[in-house]
């Protein structure tokens, strides 16, 4: 396969040098637990960073993907973020696309006439029914002004970015919609990375001499978040500094809505490039004050500010709090905050992500359980932003993504095949979105590839067990489900905002293992209502509407 | 176990597979006999020319004579500096068998087997450095941590404890012990160490924050939060001489620019300048080479070569900002402040979103005494870079001098927070809430400034006497 590829042992050389990276071959032994179908499932779709020869650092960065069910019939429909060209006249972007799911995991692109093909230079996207009209609208973020996209309900969207008081103009990353303020509307916080623009780009090379994107300190520009609050008319408020967002700054990335404190009130984490995290905890009079350094958040057991990119959060070690999980750049371990309830402590190590991670520059990512034995696994999309001398590929970026078992209490084996497919896919990835696209109670991924067509990821896992779904209509970012699972309490959340400028599947998912059922399932809403649901036989999707318990 | 049976697997695959990779890197026309033995990277031609140039002479030298280990260091080292890790690995893979018992050839291939993530391997070689050299304590330590990377806590503890055998005040394994203990969950004992450690007089900020960690799991807020504060930023790095040997091997153009410009920034222009010139010489058009070297002529006073060259550099990047803003520093520093700011201006028209530049034309005005003016350049400077502390120092400057108290305090306090430790910014702030009428707060920032400066305390003392006089008869007023 890599031999038709090239020509010749120079052709070869790139790729065979990476096999001996990392200590471990990349193919042979194990199973593959997911199979790249984009093409022929109908995601076509290809990024474009608009990389010519000059190294525009946004070029690096860009990539989005939201699952979300656009049209209410019960699939999760995907919505891609295209970034385009910096160089050519704005406005004249490629466009986002949008693709309908036909109810078997295949997909139309129904962009033509959907209103949804915003032209900025696009980054992330984050979803949520906004204006409670009872279909999942979409924020876009753009290097340049954001777009809020309406959703008519009709397979239409219209842009609600002047009348929203939303289109702010920076160069926003990630983006969370939460409720703050337990109003019953979902708020909006937008991530900025760096102050930027093509003059201020600098010129920076790599360790042999080589031209390359510089990396965020070098613009010492690190930009202030945007907090928006929803006031239930359609429009929003910018409260960043009556919030207090605007006491510290970053060059932000990812970003979670969590309630770390288990205080009732939603709290940001905000993965930042190079400079210290922040935990914004909700102080419940609408300010929030950035902890992260007091709890333990801001930096890794080194004291080093790495390079967060993706984040994800979960009750991995089934203690009942979130666990946090930032990924960050080649050279720098992942970062596994556990949650000790007062503060969090650094214990990658002992984790088991001490070691590959670090090996790769990785971005997408999801606490995720792929193959369904109640351990949440772990999925990183990775991709470098610099010219490394060993390569993988033609593609000076191009690395393999990496795949990670879960067990009890929290530890992590990696799965070879890498990344889980029978061939490593090799590409410079950027978001990570997961959800179920076909109904089989696998969890799905959807790659978006700097450059390259998207991938998506059908669950393939061996020996997959027993799954259900739980559908929470009208249900808020940071809803809690409770189950029990032969015996065992576990923990999962509705979040639909978590990994690198993607927005994934708001359903509930449980992995059963060989259990045939889940019992004593209980809700944890929004505003700290306390609804139980009882018992579910596996292999189903449910809808829990509020009211509906007891 | 499986996947150190994978590791062992890949490691003897990766020489072989290596050497068919060189084979395909090697100019074209050479026998598989003569490049099989040489590890060369890919994509030479997109290299530094002097780089290749050295790769061509190093390889030439072990191919002439490949039973010669100083050859094979010579280039590993050169592969090692500039970060092109693979071939380097191979190089001390090569030169540890044709001399086993080297221990620095064997130290290097553990940094590379590090750096390539097999951890097992480095650990394995590093235990025998430590026999071949056993004073050497940073092995010992180096071991400690990546024990401590691969979760093997009491093995990493041992190694710790083995480097502070032979050098007991090793602040690294010091801190590596710190680490253990906190994994294990014993912050007593980490507290012990490291308090230990900094009443001995270690000035390492690390230790400040793992002393945070530690006082946070005893959960003793305050003083955890003093500690990381205190830490803030601080890296865990250690002195490490051989680690240290392959900075001397960089001959890549921008390697050594970028190494020299530091050398400059930290106080020794004299000892960059020589290397500059000589840089300059290979590219005299380059814009960071005439930036840095410029840069360092104005720092010792060689003001007319540093103007020269940035005019020079201004000739050849006319729509670049950076000769503008560097000529706006050099005209303040000479007293030319009309001119200074033409160039401040001029930068802002190329790049108006360039924090630093609106913080050159601030400081100009202020020069000036232009102060609503400056203040209003700084408030730019700021909210372009937020975590500009000089730009917040001196916006609070400009408030002062504008007697607008409440906005002088916002702009110090956030110029505190980025620079925890700077008494002079204490001292302003002191002043400010002092004009608030807040004493007590006042008198909480003047009694940091003058533990941090003693010796250049004297105003802030000053104000502490004040604010003392006046305190006891507020808190009188306070009783009545």
């Amino acid at each position: 396969m890599i031999a038709e590829r090239t020509s010749g042992l120079r052709g070869l050389l790139p790729v065979v040098t990476a096999l001996a990276v990392g200590g471990c071959a990349v193919t042979g032994g194990g199973e593959s637990w997911f199979e790249e179908v984009a093409a022929e499932r109908g995601l076509v779709f290809e990024h474009r960073s608009g990389h010519e020869t000059e190294h525009y650092m946004p070029e690096a960065m860009g990539g989005g993907a939201a699952l979300f069910d656009m049209d209410s019939d019960g699939d999760l429909d995907v919505y891609l973020v295209q970034s385009g060209s910096l160089i050519g006249p704005p406005g004249e972007q490629p466009g986002n696309r949008l693709y309908r799911n036909r109810g078997d995991g295949t997909f139309d692109d129904v962009t033509a006439g959907s209103g949804a093909d915003d032209r900025g230079y696009g980054m992330g996207v984050a979803v949520a029914d906004y204006d409670l009209d009872g279909d999942v609208d979409l924020y876009v973020t753009n290097l340049g002004r954001n777009t809020l996209l309406q959703n008519e309900g009709d397979g239409r969207f219209t842009d609600r970015t002047e009348a929203s008081g939303t289109g702010h103009t920076g160069w926003t990353t990630g983006a969370v919609f939460f409720d703050y303020d337990l109003d019953g509307d979902e708020d909006l916080y937008a991530v900025n990375y760096i102050y930027w623009s093509k003059e201020s780009e600098n010129d920076c090379y790599g360790p042999v001499g080589e031209p390359t994107y510089c990396g965020p300190r070098s613009y010492n520009a690190p930009a202030i978040d945007v907090l928006y609050r929803n006031e239930g008319d359609g429009t929003f408020t910018d409260i960043t500094t009556e919030a207090g967002i605007d006491r510290n700054f970053g060059n932000g990335l990812g970003v979670l809505a969590a309630d770390y404190d288990e205080d009732g009130r939603l709290d940001v984490f905000v993965a930042n490039d190079g400079s210290l995290n922040q935990l914004w905890l909700n102080q419940g009079d609408g300010t929030f004050r950035d902890m992260a350094l007091v709890r333990g958040c801001a930096a890794d057991q080194d004291a080093l500010a790495k390079a967060g990119m993706g984040v994800t959060t979960a009750d991995v070690d089934d203690d009942g709090d979130l666990d946090l999980l930032v990924c960050n750049l080649y050279e720098e371990g992942d970062s596994y905050y556990r949650n000790d309830g007062d503060y969090f402590t650094d214990v990658t190590a002992l984790a088991g992500l001490g070691v590959t991670p670090r090996l790769f520059t990785r971005f997408g990512l999801g606490w995720v359980d792929f193959d369904n034995d109640g351990y949440l696994d772990l999925f990183e999309a990775n991709g470098r932003v610099k010219y490394q001398s060993n390569l993988w590929s033609d593609d000076l970026y191009a690395e393999p993504n990496l795949l990670f078992r879960g067990s009890a209490g929290g530890r992590f084996e990696e799965i070879l095949p890498r990344g889980g497919t029978i061939e490593p896919l090799i590409a410079t990835s950027r978001a990570a979105a997961f959800g179920d696209l076909d109904g089989d109670g696998g969890i799905d991924i959807v790659v978006v590839n700097r450059d390259l067509s998207v991938h998506l990821l059908h669950n393939t896992a061996p020996g997959r067990g027993n799954w259900i779904l739980f559908d929470l209509p009208g249900a808020a970012e940071g809803t809690v489900v409770t189950a029990t699972i032969e015996g065992r309490r576990v923990r999962r959340d509705l979040r639909r905002g978590y990994s690198y400028l993607a927005a994934n599947s708001p359903r509930v998912h449980f992995g059963l293992g060989a259990a045939g059922r889940i019992e004593d399932v209980r809700v944890r809403w929004i505003d700290g209502a306390i609804e139980s649901f009882g018992i579910f036989d596996a292999g189903q999707r449910v809808i829990l509407r509020r009211g509906a318990g007891n | 176990m499986a996947d150190r049976q994978n590791h062992a697997t890949a490691g003897l695959v990766s020489v072989s597979v290596l050497t068919l990779a060189f084979l395909g890197c090697a100019d074209g026309g050479q026998s598989v006999e003569e490049s099989a033995a040489v590890p060369v990277p890919g994509r030479l031609s997109e290299m530094d020319p002097d780089l290749v140039r050295h790769i061509e002479q190093r390889s030439a030298v072990v191919r002439e004579r490949p039973e010669g280990m100083a050859g094979w260091m010579g280039l590993g080292l050169l592969y090692e500096a500039h970060e092109i890790f693979l071939p380097a690995l191979e190089c001390y893979r090569r030169a540890v068998r044709l001399d086993p018992d080297e221990p620095r050839a064997r130290y290097h291939l553990s940094l590379m087997q590090n750096e390539a993530g097999d951890l097992e391997s480095a650990v394995d070689n590093l235990a025998r450095v430590t026999e071949l050299a056993p004073e050497y304590a940073p092995a010992r330590w180096r071991r400690g941590f990546l024990l401590l990377e691969l979760g093997r806590l009491d093995e990493a503890a041992a190694a710790f404890r083995g480097a502070l055998d032979v050098a007991p005040r090793d602040v690294a394994a010091q801190a590596g012990l710190a680490r253990v203990a906190l994994y294990q969950g014993r912050p007593e004992e980490a507290a012990r160490v490291l308090e230990d450690s900094l009443a001995a007089g270690a000035r390492h900020t690390y230790l400040h924050h793992l002393l945070g960690d530690a006082y946070r799991q005893l959960q003793q807020w305050d003083r955890a939060e003093a500690e990381l504060m205190k830490g803030r930023e601080s890296q865990a790095v250690w002195h490490d001489p051989w680690a240290l040997e392959s900075l001397n091997h960089r001959v890549e153009y921008y390697t050594l620019l970028n190494a020299a410009g530091g050398t400059s920034d930290s106080g020794q222009p004299e000892v960059a300048i020589p290397v500059m010139e000589e840089l300059l010489r290979k590219k005299p058009d380059d814009r960071r080479a005439l930036s840095n070297l410029s840069r360092a002529y104005l720092r010792i006073g060689r003001t007319e070569e540093g103007l020269r060259l940035l005019h020079r550099m201004r000739e050849l990047h006319p729509d670049h900002f950076e000769a503008e803003l560097n000529l706006a520093g050099a005209y303040e520093f000479l007293g030319q402040l009309e001119r200074a700011l033409d160039h401040a201006d001029r930068s802002i028209e190329l790049n108006p979103d360039y924090a630093a530049s609106h913080r050159r034309r601030g400081s100009i005005l202020l020069r000036q005494r232009k102060l609503d003016q400056a203040a209003r350049a700084y408030e730019r400077a700021v909210r372009l870079a937020p975590g500009d502390r000089l730009a917040w120092r001196s916006l609070g400057d400009c408030r002062l001098q504008l007697r607008q108290w409440e906005a002088a305090a916002s702009s110090l306090e956030n110029a505190r927070r980025l620079d925890p430790e700077n008494a002079e910014v204490l001292s302003k702030l002191g002043f400010a809430r002092m004009e608030l009428g807040d004493l007590k707060g006042a008198e909480r920032v003047l009694v940091e400034a003058v533990r941090l400066a003693p010796g250049e305390a004297r105003a802030a003392n000053l104000m502490l006497a004040q604010i003392r006089q006046h305190l006891p008869r507020e808190t009188e007023s306070d009783d009545r």
